[in-house]
């Protein structure tokens, strides 16, 4: 037998207390399948339906024309129509518009008299990235617009390069093709975490462990079996993951399967590992807990990569992006689902997830060797 | 009765005091991590990874790779392969190939026309959409820019076609500074975590420990433990909001504050107290501490997500978009930006501040109801 019976006797004792606890294991396995369910159903960046508003001081059919152009794009959703700018204002104010529109009242005179007419638009700036959207589509719209406004038989007189552009490994640009499998790197990261964060602290603050410190058990089979069943949880999580990702949001799979099992396996020894770490340096299960929360939950979604590539990131967020595991298994997931790529490419990542999974585990064993010494 | 609560408030704070580890972490989160936060995330296109791929090599793809540059464009690979091409967008080393064939110049200079190839990398499909839009904009304007110089174009000329041109401008955060958005969404989830957390899990400790037993046989009825729980805990949680504004927020991301400080605060105190209370309704359920955190963040997952901070609620499918109005934070989050970001006063919120107030004394309730059945 690969472990000695003290280890498994940690391991069935912390098994026992799990799955007496029926609140606690349902909430283990139905958290983070609810945010999967839940992120990966609504988490749309793409912002569509913007509410808006218009002046139209000019009523003509070209501004007519202008104004459904908007209104039949899938973009924008219109809300009212204004002869006065207060309410204009107020909507931006109150933010159940996000945008105003306004044409002037020489605007189709402008248009024919060989000037460039302008029209004005008042955006939301409260959310940059929507207000950046605002902008793009905007710009699409009017340069439709007047390729559709030129006068039969015009050509244009100067030259025209064409863009065309190519996504690799996501042609059709949609967005669940990234969410999803980012969101099994993310999920794994925190929440493995989470549930090793209370596995030593607890025993702390109920005495427990001093039964462990005079028993003859060895400080790395005390948190190795404190480790295993967290680490099992998580794994099975995954397999409810991956399921999901195939049959209910059919994401493309075009790597090896077992190479992605294999990477996930150690990842999770790395997750679990960093919990059960802040269980050793904290005294009280709250701080153990809300530490790794702290430290994982949101550095998952911002530094890992998960809506920005590494290489586009500022100097300092770069670093953080280094230094923590779910960057690197970020690459290994989205590769193995979108890419086709595996051990190949990425046993750099690998090797530095061992990395990981030894130091964290060999900073807990160090703590806990002074406490037992 | 003020004796009572008084002395179970004192209570309230030594416990939370002696958890120095404890209040670290309440400080880190409230400082530390909103300025990382604030600075870490961009969902904008900005230093995107680029290689140039020239085929052509002639005075004119040289011009228009350089054309491509900062702040949206970081260009560090001139490659000449197709194996490099495939070898760095496989390892995520860059995001972008600008491919400029052969005969691109001699096409343009004989027909008046030429393609180039604009390869992302889509597994970021978000950014890699706003990549292909810059790309579309610089080769327009270089075409335009070339036909000048040649001749080609005479500007006056070409204005005879009608033409409309957009005058935008973007209010409240003219430069689209991506760090005032994200610094106070972070501010509010860091808001609704704590006052969530702090109260339930001081509840379910006595719990566990089987102190609340002890409370219950001296003469402090259930409400008064209640409610010096909220307030000892909102109590924190304001103050530590304070430090983070003052001390992160306005000095080091500038953030204008443009509406009334006093009626922001004033949402604050209502959100947090509308937060502490279901944290209560939580450690009524719940018997020990790991299953408390649990719960916190399967509901804070929604809470989050339903506010519209990171997901346009106009975007969500029409049953999600009246769900949201459940969403404390929803309202919350309008009321802080608009106030600080727009200035806008009560005459525009008041609907948002109605609904806060009616979700949270409907959690109130809810949780003075609970506790009464639980503990009498």
């Amino acid at each position: 037998m690969l472990f000695s019976r003290r280890l498994r006797a940690v391991a069935q004792k912390e098994i026992k207390e799990i799955v007496r606890d029926k609140l606690y294991l349902s909430l283990a396995f139905g958290v983070p399948l609810l945010l999967y369910l839940l992120f990966g159903f609504g988490l749309t960046l793409d912002a569509d339906n913007i509410p808006f508003a218009v002046i139209d001081q000019n009523r003509s059919p070209q501004s007519r024309a202008l104004v459904d152009r908007l209104v039949n794009s899938k973009y924008f959703t219109i809300k009212h129509s204004l002869d006065d700018y207060r309410p204009l204002q107020e909507g931006l104010l109150d933010g159940h518009i996000r945008l105003g529109l306004i044409i002037p009242p020489n605007f189709d005179r402008a248009l024919f008299s060989g000037q460039p007419s302008e029209i004005q638009a008042l955006i939301d700036g409260a959310f940059p990235d929507r207000a950046a959207a605002i902008l793009s589509y905007l710009d699409i719209i009017t340069r439709e617009f007047n390729h559709d406004l030129a006068l039969p038989g015009y050509r244009p007189a100067g030259p025209v390069i064409q863009v065309e552009g190519r996504a690799w490994f996501n042609p059709d640009l949609a967005s669940k093709n990234f969410i999803v499998p980012g969101l099994i790197a993310t999920n794994l990261f925190f929440y493995p975490a989470l549930l090793a964060s209370i596995a030593v602290v607890r025993e702390k603050e109920s005495g427990s462990i001093f039964n462990i410190y005079c028993s003859p058990i060895r400080p790395w089979e005390y948190l190795l079996g404190k480790l295993l069943p967290y680490w099992g949880i998580g794994f099975l999580n995954f397999f409810l993951l991956a399921l999901l990702a195939h049959y209910v949001y059919h994401i493309p799979f075009r790597g090896s399967f077992l190479f992605l099992t294999l990477a996930t396996l150690l990842y999770v020894g790395v997750t679990t590992s960093l919990g059960l770490l802040m269980s050793i340096l904290f005294k009280t299960q709250v701080a153990a807990m809300l530490i790794t929360t702290v430290i994982t939950l949101i550095p998952a979604f911002i530094y890992s990569g998960f809506f920005i590539s590494v290489p586009s990131m500022g100097s300092e967020a770069q670093v953080m992006a280094h230094l923590l595991p779910v960057t690197y298994y970020m690459e290994i997931v989205r590769g193995a689902y979108l890419k086709g790529l595996g051990v190949s490419q990425y046993w750099p990542n690998l090797l530095i997830l061992l990395g990981f999974f030894a130091a964290f585990f060999g900073l807990g064993l160090r703590r806990l060797k002074k406490r037992v010494g | 009765m003020l004796a009572r609560l008084g002395a179970l408030l004192r209570k309230e704070y030594l416990q939370f005091f002696r958890d120095k580890s404890l209040i670290y972490i309440v400080l880190y989160v409230f400082t530390i991590e909103i300025y990382l936060a604030g600075t870490g995330f961009n969902i904008e296109v900005r230093n995107y990874p680029t290689a140039i791929y020239d085929m052509d090599r002639t005075q004119w793809s040289l011009q228009l790779a350089e054309k491509f540059r900062l702040p949206y464009f970081r260009v560090d690979h001139l490659i000449s392969t197709d194996a490099e091409m495939v070898d760095l967008l496989n390892r995520g080393v860059v995001s972008l190939v600008l491919v400029i064939p052969h005969g691109f110049a001699r096409s343009l200079a004989q027909k008046n026309q030429a393609a180039i190839q604009a390869v992302t990398d889509g597994t970021l499909s978000n950014t890699s959409l706003l990549a292909l839009g810059y790309t579309d904009q610089i080769a327009a304007d270089f075409a335009q820019e070339l036909g000048q110089r040649l001749g080609t174009v005479n500007p006056k000329k070409e204005n005879l076609q009608p033409q409309v041109v957009l005058k935008p401008r973007v209010l409240y955060n003219p430069n689209m500074k991506g760090e005032w958005f994200a610094s106070l969404i972070e501010l509010f989830s860091v808001i609704t975590l704590v006052s969530l957390l702090l109260p339930a899990a001081a509840m379910v400790r006595e719990k566990e420990y089987g102190t609340i037993e002890q409370l219950l046989v001296t003469p402090v009825r259930p409400v008064e433990i209640m409610s010096a729980k909220i307030i000892s805990m909102a109590s924190i949680v304001l103050t530590s909001s304070l430090f983070s504004l003052f001390l992160i927020i306005f000095p080091v991301f500038d953030l204008p504050w443009r509406g009334s400080l006093t009626l922001f605060f004033g949402a604050t105190a209502l959100y947090v107290f509308c937060a502490t209370g279901f944290g209560m309704f939580i450690a009524t359920i719940c018997r020990n501490l790991p299953q408390t955190i649990l719960l916190v963040i399967m509901i804070i997952a929604p809470i989050l997500f339903l506010s519209g901070s990171w997901t346009p609620i106009e975007a969500m499918p029409p049953v999600l978009a009246v769900i949201t109005y459940l969403s404390p934070l929803k309202h919350y989050l309008n009321i802080g930006y608009n106030i600080l970001l727009k200035g806008a006063g009560l005459r525009a919120l008041w609907p948002d501040f109605v609904n806060l107030s009616l979700i949270g004394f409907g959690l109130f309730a809810l949780c003075a109801l609970q506790f009464r059945r639980h503990f009498s």
